[in-house]
C-alpha cells in the first residue's frame, strides 16, 4: 500500500472505509427487515407530508425498495456527502498542512500525476461505499425474501458513488482557495445545505420547480434503480458525473498554476485576506494580542478554538430539534397510527412512546440527537489527544502550568461546549413547541436534554482515557465503532429478547427516552460516575506519563 | 560555582528503542553548555527529560535543585525553552502564539517582546500555517526568551535561521550570559558550538562519552602531522613510535600523515632519520575532535 501515491491514498482511507461499510450494510438490512413492521398505505399517507417530502421523493414508498429509498438513499447521501467534502478538503490540504506534499513533489512526479492518483483514490473510495450501499440492498432484499434485483442494487450504489464523487471533488476545487482542508470542507458543506435546500424547497413548491436544476442532489434524485417501476436516468448520473470530472479539470489547472501551500484567492476571501494585509506594524500587532482575552488561559484559548465548530452544531442540533418539533406537530397522528400497528418495529421503539407529544419528541428528537451529540463529543475531545499526537503541548508544558491544570481547562472547556448543545436542544424543541402549540411537558424536555450530558460525559472521559496511551486515529476507530454498535443495538436488542442486563453494554439503552419516563437517577448516576472515572484516569495518566513528541 | 543543571545516572529507555543510558553531568550557572551529537544520540531525549516531558526510567536530573520531574511546575518557572520540534495552533497568528505563552509564564515584559521581535525581524501578524522553518524558529525563540529565565534550554536553536538571524541569536545569548542566565543548548552545528559555548558534552548512542571544556577540548594535544620527503614514503617509519596512530600516506606517495598525542620530539627524530623535507602540524578542529568520539572512543562512562 506504501508503493504509490494512489495506494498510500487508499491506505490512509482504509479504516474509515471499513467502518462506513459495514453500517451502510447493517443499516440496508435492518431498513428491508422492519419494511414487514408496518403499514404501507400509512407511510405512503405520512411521507405526503411537505416536511417529509422536503427530504426526498417519496416514490412507492409502499414498497420495500422505495421505502429504502426514501429513508436510506436520502440518509446515506447526506451523511456520506459529508464524509465526501472531509475527504476532498483533506486530499491535498492535509498534506500541504503537514509539509508532506513537498516531499513528494520533490520526487519524480509531477503535479498532475500526485493529483491524478489521489482523485483516483478518491473515486476507488466512493465506490466502495456505493458498493457497499448496493450489497446492503441486496442482502436487505434477500432477508426480506423478496426478488433481488442485482443490476438495479448496483446501479443504486453508483448513483450514490457518483453523487459522492461530485461533492469530494467539489471540495477539492475549493481547497486551492482556502488554507486549511477544515475551511474547504466547510465551505463545500454550506454549498451541499444551499443545494439541499434548493431541492427540497423545488420539490415541495412545483411552481418554482426548476430552482432543483441548480442543485447536484436533483441530479441524484432522478435515479431510483432499486425502484424498477422508476429505474435509472442514465443522462442525470453522466451530467452529474461530468460535472464531477469539470471540477478535477478545474482542480488540476489550479493545482498546476499556484504555489504550494499558497492560495488562489476567491473574491470573498480576497476581501478578508486584504483586510489582515492591511496591517499593522509588528508592535501594533503585538498590542492587539496582547488585549484579546481569548488569550488569557488554557481554558479561554481552548474555549476559542471551538467556537466556530461549536458554533455550527450548535445552530445544526438546534435546527434538528426545531424540525423534529416541527414534524411531531404535523403528522403526529400519522406517526402514531405507523407505529401502534407496527409489530416488532413497535417493540424496538416501544408502545409508550406514542402515548403523548412527549413520545413522539423522543422519537422524533431525543433518539436521534443522543447519537448526534455522542459524535460531537467524540470529535471535540479528540482534538485534546491530537494536540498531543502533533506536539501542540510542547510549548504549552515548558510554561509554569502544571500539566493536570492544562487538562482540566482544557476538559472545561469542552464541558461548555456540551452545555451549549444541551441548552440548543431544549430551546430548539420548546420554541417550536409553544409555537405550534404542542401538547408538551417542558419538564420532560428539559430532563432528556439534561440526560444528554451523562452521554456525551461517558465518551469525553473514553476519549480521556485512550487517550493519554493511544493515538488520535485509534482512538477515533474504537469509541467510534463502539458508538455504532451501540446505537445498533439499541435498535435491535429488544427485538432480539435479550437478557435484561445486556441494555447496560449500550449507553444509548441507557440513556432510554426521559421525556416520557423521567430520568433513571442510578443508571445516569453510574454514567456520570464512569464519566468522572474515566476522565481522572485520563488526566492521571497525562499527569504522569511521557508526552509524545509531535512531528 | 552553583550548578543549575544536575543529573545522575539518568536513563531513559523506551522498549527495545534506544532512549539514553546513565548520563550524568553539571551545567554551572552562568555557562553556555553545548550538547553535541547526530540524530538519535538522544540529546532531544535529555532535553525532554530536562523539561520534566519525559518520565526518567531510572536516575535522576534536578534544575536548580528541584526535581525535573516531581517538581517541574516550579522548574519550568525558571526556564525558558525552545523544542527541537514543535507545533502550536496554526490559525494562530505569531503575535497570539507569543501572548498566549508569555500569559501562560505569568505575564512578560512588552517592551523586551517587542525588541525581540524586531531584532529577529518576525513579522508577528502572519499566521503559524503561513511561517517559513526560519520564522517559525524565530517564534520559537522569542517565547523562550521573552520572560528572561534563569536558565535558556535551546534545542537545535539556529536551525532553520539565516546567517543574520544566526548572528543575533549569538548575540542574544552573549546578553544572555552577561545577564547571568545560563544556557544549555544542543547543536550540530560545531563552529556555533565552539563560538558560542563554555563547556560541551557529547553524547553518543545514548552515552555521555565526554564533558569538557571547549578550550580544553582544543588543547588536547592532538596535533595532525604531514612530513613530506623526497622520495616515496613507508608508514612503518613512524608505526612504532609512542602515542602515533591513524598513519597514511598522502600525495602520491612521498608524505605521511598521522595523529600525535603528546609530544611531538619522537616524530621529528623519526623525520630527520629519514630526511624529510617538511613537517607541517596543526590542532585539530573541534569537528575532528568530535568525529574522533564517534569514530574511535568506545562508548562508556564518561
Amino acid at each position: 500500500m506504501l508503493r504509490s501515491v494512489f495506494t498510500k491514498t487508499l491506505r490512509d482511507q482504509r479504516w474509515s472505509l471499513l467502518i462506513w461499510s459495514l453500517m451502510i450494510i447493517g443499516f440496508m438490512m435492518l431498513g428491508y427487515w422492519g419494511f414487514n413492521q408496518i403499514n404501507p398505505t400509512e407511510i405512503s399517507k405520512l411521507v405526503a407530508n411537505p416536511a417529509f417530502k422536503f427530504l426526498n421523493d417519496p416514490v412507492a414508498v409502499d414498497t420495500p425498495s422505495g421505502l429504502v429509498t426514501f429513508r436510506y438513499g436520502f440518509f446515506f447521501s447526506l451523511l456520506l456527502s459529508i464524509f465526501s467534502v472531509l475527504l476532498g478538503g483533506r486530499l491535498l490540504r492535509a498534506e500541504e498542512a503537514r509539509g508532506s506534499l513537498d516531499l513528494i513533489l520533490a520526487r519524480p512526479q509531477s503535479r498532475r500525476n500526485v493529483l491524478l492518483e489521489k482523485a483516483g483514490a478518491s473515486v476507488v473510495s466512493v465506490l466502495i461505499l456505493g458498493l457497499a450501499y448496493g450489497v446492503g440492498a441486496l442482502l436487505g432484499e434477500m432477508v426480506l425474501g423478496i426478488p433481488v434485483t442485482i443490476a438495479g442494487a448496483l446501479l443504486a450504489g453508483l448513483n450514490l458513488s457518483v453523487l459522492l464523487f461530485f461533492y469530494a471533488m467539489l471540495a477539492l476545487t475549493l481547497s486551492h482557495a482556502t488554507r486549511s482542508s477544515g475551511a474547504a470542507a466547510g465551505i463545500a458543506g454550506g454549498l451541499y445545505a444551499i443545494f439541499f435546500v434548493l431541492d427540497g424547497t423545488g420539490r415541495i413548491y412545483p411552481g418554482i420547480h426548476w430552482i432543483r436544476w441548480f442543485s447536484p442532489n436533483y441530479y441524484y434524485d432522478l435515479s431510483k434503480p432499486l425502484i424498477t417501476s422508476y429505474g435509472t436516468d442514465a443522462a442525470a448520473m453522466l451530467f452529474l458525473l461530468a460535472l464531477g470530472v469539470l471540477l478535477l479539470v478545474a482542480s488540476l489547472s489550479l493545482f498546476e498554476r499556484r504555489d504550494i501551500g499558497a492560495v488562489v484567492p476567491l473574491p470573498i476571501i480576497g476581501r478578508s485576506a486584504r483586510r489582515a494585509a492591511e496591517t499593522l506594524s509588528a508592535d501594533a500587532t503585538l498590542d492587539h494580542a496582547a488585549r484579546d482575552p481569548w488569550l488569557r488561559s488554557v481554558f479561554m484559548r481552548s474555549l476559542r478554538a471551538t467556537g466556530p465548530a461549536l458554533g455550527w452544531w450548535t445552530l445544526s442540533v438546534f435546527l434538528y430539534a426545531a424540525y423534529g418539533a416541527g414534524i411531531t406537530k404535523s403528522s403526529g397522528d400519522q406517526l402514531r397510527d405507523i407505529y401502534r400497528n407496527a409489530g416488532a418495529l413497535d417493540q424496538i421503539v416501544g408502545s409508550n412512546l406514542f402515548a403523548n407529544d412527549n413520545g413522539l419528541i423522543s422519537f422524533m428528537v431525543f433518539m436521534i440527537l443522543s447519537i448526534v451529540v455522542t459524535i460531537y463529543a467524540l470529535i471535540r475531545t479528540n482534538g485534546w489527544v491530537s494536540d498531543q499526537d502533533e506536539g501542540r503541548l510542547d510549548l504549552v508544558l515548558s510554561t509554569p502550568q502544571p500539566r493536570w491544570k492544562v487538562a482540566m481547562q482544557t476538559y472545561a472547556a469542552v464541558l461548555v461546549g456540551f452545555a451549549v448543545l444541551v441548552l440548543a436542544v431544549t430551546v430548539g424543541v420548546s420554541l417550536i413547541g409553544l409555537a405550534t402549540g404542542l401538547n408538551l411537558d417542558y419538564g420532560g424536555v428539559v430532563v432528556a436534554s439534561i440526560a444528554l450530558l451523562p452521554l456525551m460525559a461517558l465518551v469525553a472521559g473514553a476519549v480521556y482515557a485512550l487517550g493519554a496511551r493511544l493515538r488520535s486515529g485509534v482512538v477515533v476507530a474504537g469509541v467510534g465503532s463502539y458508538l455504532g454498535l451501540a446505537f445498533f443495538f439499541e435498535l435491535i436488542s429488544s427485538y432480539l429478547g435479550l437478557p435484561h442486563w445486556t441494555q447496560y453494554i449500550s449507553i444509548f439503552s441507557n440513556y432510554g427516552t426521559p421525556s416520557v419516563d423521567g430520568i433513571n437517577w442510578p443508571v445516569n448516576i453510574v454514567m456520570l460516575a464512569l464519566a468522572a472515572i474515566a476522565t481522572t484516569a485520563g488526566i492521571y495518566l497525562f499527569q504522569t506519563g511521557d508526552l509524545r513528541q509531535g512531528g | 560555582m552553583t550548578k543549575i543543571i544536575e543529573t545522575a545516572s539518568l536513563t531513559k529507555t523506551y522498549g527495545a528503542s534506544r532512549g539514553i543510558n546513565d548520563v550524568s553531568f553539571s551545567v554551572d550557572e552562568g555557562e553556555v553548555f553545548g550538547f553535541l551529537g547526530p540524530n538519535g544520540a538522544g540529546k532531544s531525549t535529555t532535553i525532554r527529560l530536562l523539561m520534566g516531558l519525559l518520565r526518567a526510567t531510572s536516575g535522576s536530573a534536578s534544575i536548580a535543585g528541584l526535581d525535573t520531574w516531581v517538581q517541574s511546575t516550579e522548574v519550568k518557572r525558571l526556564v525558558g525553552y525552545l523544542p527541537g520540534e514543535f507545533n502550536v495552533d496554526p490559525a494562530m497568528t505569531g503575535a497570539q502564539v507569543i501572548e498566549y505563552l508569555g500569559n501562560l509564564s505569568g505575564g512578560v515584559d512588552q517592551a523586551y517582546v517587542k525588541q525581540l521581535v524586531r531584532r529577529l525581524e518576525l513579522d508577528p501578524s502572519r499566521r503559524f500555517r503561513e511561517y517559513s522553518r526560519g520564522n517559525k524558529q524565530k517564534v520559537g525563540l522569542i517565547q523562550a526568551f521573552m520572560h528572561r529565565p534563569r536558565l535558556l534550554i535551546l534545542d537545535e536553536p539556529t536551525s532553520g535561521l539565516d546567517p543574520l538571524n544566526q548572528q543575533e541569536f549569538y548575540t542574544l545569548v552573549a546578553e544572555a550570559q552577561a545577564g547571568g542566565s545560563t544556557v544549555f543548548l544542543s547543536s550540530h552545528i560545531l563552529p556555533e558550538v565552539e563560538h558560542t559555548c563554555d563547556r560541551v558534552g557529547i553524547i553518543r548512542e545514548g552515552q555521555l562519552v565526554k564533558v569538557d571544556h571547549v578550550s580544553t577540548l582544543k588543547e588536547i594535544r592532538h596535533h595532525v602531522v604531514e612530513v613530506g620527503f623526497a622520495e616515496r614514503a613507508a608508514p612503518t617509519w613512524f608505526a612504532s613510535l609512542p602515542n602515533i596512530s591513524d598513519i597514511k600516506i598522502v600525495n602520491d606517495g612521498d608524505t605521511v600523515q598521522m595523529t600525535v598525542q603528546d609530544d611531538l620530539s619522537g616524530v621529528i627524530q623519526a623525520a630527520a632519520a629519514h630526511h624529510a623535507v617538511s613537517i607541517v602540524t596543526r590542532q585539530p578542529s573541534l569537528e575532528e575532535i568530535f568525529l574522533r568520539y564517534y569514530e574511535t572512543v568506545p562508548v562508556g562512562k564518561v
